[in-house]
């Protein structure tokens, strides 16, 4: 972000960054969509003026990406390729369950969408819930992010748990505003205790999440095994029973907010939760 | 065949106000659906007035705020647009509210720019009360099980006209809310087939997340369950009575 004393002395003018992002969607290894999209924008005060002008070295740092991506759509499934000013992110869907990954981990990341984990005797809920594959990162980034986005109060949370939520403004396209928005979510812990319940419900992906501060409620679908949890933060900060190991990366979080959808990096360790409604 | 729009837009979000200049263009080619940025070439103006008018309502809005009523979100846009698909051309010009006002533990949603009507009544809500009806006026749109038709009016996102057809099967005209979006079949300027008795009934302020409405009862406000399954009446107003 670049800043100039605004003509007649008034507001500063701040040059946002230009943004180009192509997306495309491919479905069983077919071209479905493409899009390209590019701009810059000028705030001075509280306004913005945005407008659709192209910077060629964006547009062909992304077209970079998106053809490095094409080759390794994986033929059978629903995927989208989105390149912001050449990042490379890929959202895969089989079987109506999808992860956010990039071409570096796309092979690791697509195997736990076909080999689902050996089904295991599910007990009826509420029970205790391990969290595999680093995905007690949606979980928090629910729970922790969003609040510390959005400025609403702290809660107390185990003294074993460390949550990280880089803020930056971001913003997903060029008319939009700027937000203050998570980067990533880094969960670890330190000399947690941990023990696997039994029974338990194993939780390897998540659908989606949701927190709404004004009932101080997060909810999380998880899409494998297919649950929704509804808990208010306290709820969920007590029933955390423990953790282990090292931050997982999980395959995933594209995060909407004022209708601007951004990936955030989500970290966690194994993590172990009592019951939640 | 490529549909072409050029347009100008300026929204109040959340206290920024926005000036967006953009053209762009969308063909499909073999099932495949392709939008870029164009030349701005003609882009319709957009007066001042566009911005006086969305600053007006956002402050006006903002007035609203009062005692535990809160203002979550506030979105005010006007926008004009040059359309062009082969040979027809045409202009429209768009205003839209949206607010989300709160008051523990309810979040009352409002899509039109009469609000201060609506934070007042929230001010003097007195609690939950299911209610037998519920007239539910023309401006609030919700779903429900009825018979319904499409009111002629206006232009769909290929141009063609939208012409007056009873809701059944495939929508006949197509929804293309920008250049970017692959437009879908939809029906617009839906409203329910008039029949039954009207009768005297709570009266729908506004809707609240949840599935709820906020309703005025002989002067006195309530929150209350919206039932969707079932339509009892409906006005040549398109007012209905659920």
């Amino acid at each position: 972000m670049t800043r100039a004393q605004g003509a007649g002395g008034g507001a500063q003018i701040e040059t946002l960054p230009p943004i180009a992002v192509i997306d495309e969607l491919w479905i069983r290894g077919a071209l479905a969509e493409r899009r390209l999209m590019h701009g810059r924008a000028e705030q001075r005060g509280g306004e913005i003026f945005a407008i659709d002008e192209r910077d060629d070295a964006l547009v062909a740092a992304c077209e970079e990406a998106i053809a490095r991506m094409r080759g390794v759509v994986p033929p059978d499934a629903r995927v989208r390729l989105v390149s912001r000013n050449g990042d490379a992110t890929m959202t895969v869907e089989l079987n109506g369950i999808s992860i956010v990954t990039t071409p570096e981990f796309l092979s690791a990341d697509v195997q736990l969408l076909r080999t689902p984990p050996a089904p295991r005797p599910r007990p009826l809920r509420p029970a205790p819930c391990v969290w595999h594959h680093g995905s007690a990162a949606v979980l928090l980034h629910e729970a922790v992010g969003h609040p510390r986005e959005l400025g609403v109060p702290e809660i107390e949370w185990p003294r074993w748990l460390r949550i990280d939520t880089p803020m930056e403004l971001r913003r997903a396209s060029f008319s939009d505003v700027p937000l203050r928005r998570m980067t990533r979510v880094v969960v670890s812990q330190e000399d947690a205790p941990f023990a696997l319940p039994e029974p338990r419900i194993d939780v390897q992906l998540v659908r989606g999440g949701a927190y709404d501060p004004l009932t101080d409620v997060v909810t999380i679908d998880v899409a494998v095994p297919r649950f929704t949890i509804r808990a208010t933060r306290a709820q969920i900060a007590a029933a955390l029973a423990g953790a282990a190991g090292e931050p997982l990366r999980y395959p995933g979080v594209v995060c909407s907010r004022e209708g601007q959808e951004l990936v955030v990096g989500s970290f966690a360790p194994l993590l172990v939760t009592r019951e939640l409604p | 065949m490529i549909y072409r729009k050029w347009g100008r837009t300026v929204r109040w979000e959340n206290g920024t106000l926005v000036r967006v200049e953009e053209a762009g263009e969308a063909r499909e080619e073999d099932g495949v659906f392709v939008a870029q940025p164009i030349e701005h070439r003609v882009i319709p103006s957009a007066s001042e007035g566009s911005r006086a008018h969305v600053v007006a309502a956002a402050e006006g809005i903002l007035r609203c705020a009062q005692d535990d009523i809160r203002i979550e979100r506030l979105i005010v846009t006007a926008g004009v647009a040059l359309h062009q698909y082969s040979d027809t051309q045409w202009q429209d010009e768009t205003r839209r509210v949206h607010v989300a006002l709160t008051r523990k533990p309810w979040r009352v949603l409002v899509d039109d720019a009469n609000v201060a009507p609506v934070a007042g009544a929230l001010a003097r809500c007195e609690g939950e009360r299911d209610f037998e009806h519920v007239l539910v006026p023309p401006h609030i749109h919700i779903d429900v099980p009825c018979e319904k038709e499409q009111l002629p009016g206006g232009l769909d996102g290929y141009g063609r006209p939208i012409e007056r057809r009873r809701v059944d099967g495939e929508p006949p005209n197509f929804y293309r809310p920008s250049y970017r979006v692959r437009p879908v079949r939809r029906w617009m300027n839906v409203r329910a087939i008039p029949f039954g008795a009207m009768q005297a009934a709570p009266r729908v302020l506004a809707l609240v997340d949840g599935g709820k409405a906020l309703v005025e009862d002989g002067g006195r406000i309530f929150v209350t369950r919206l039932r969707l399954d079932r339509v009892t009446a409906a006005a040549e107003s398109g007012e209905m009575l659920l």
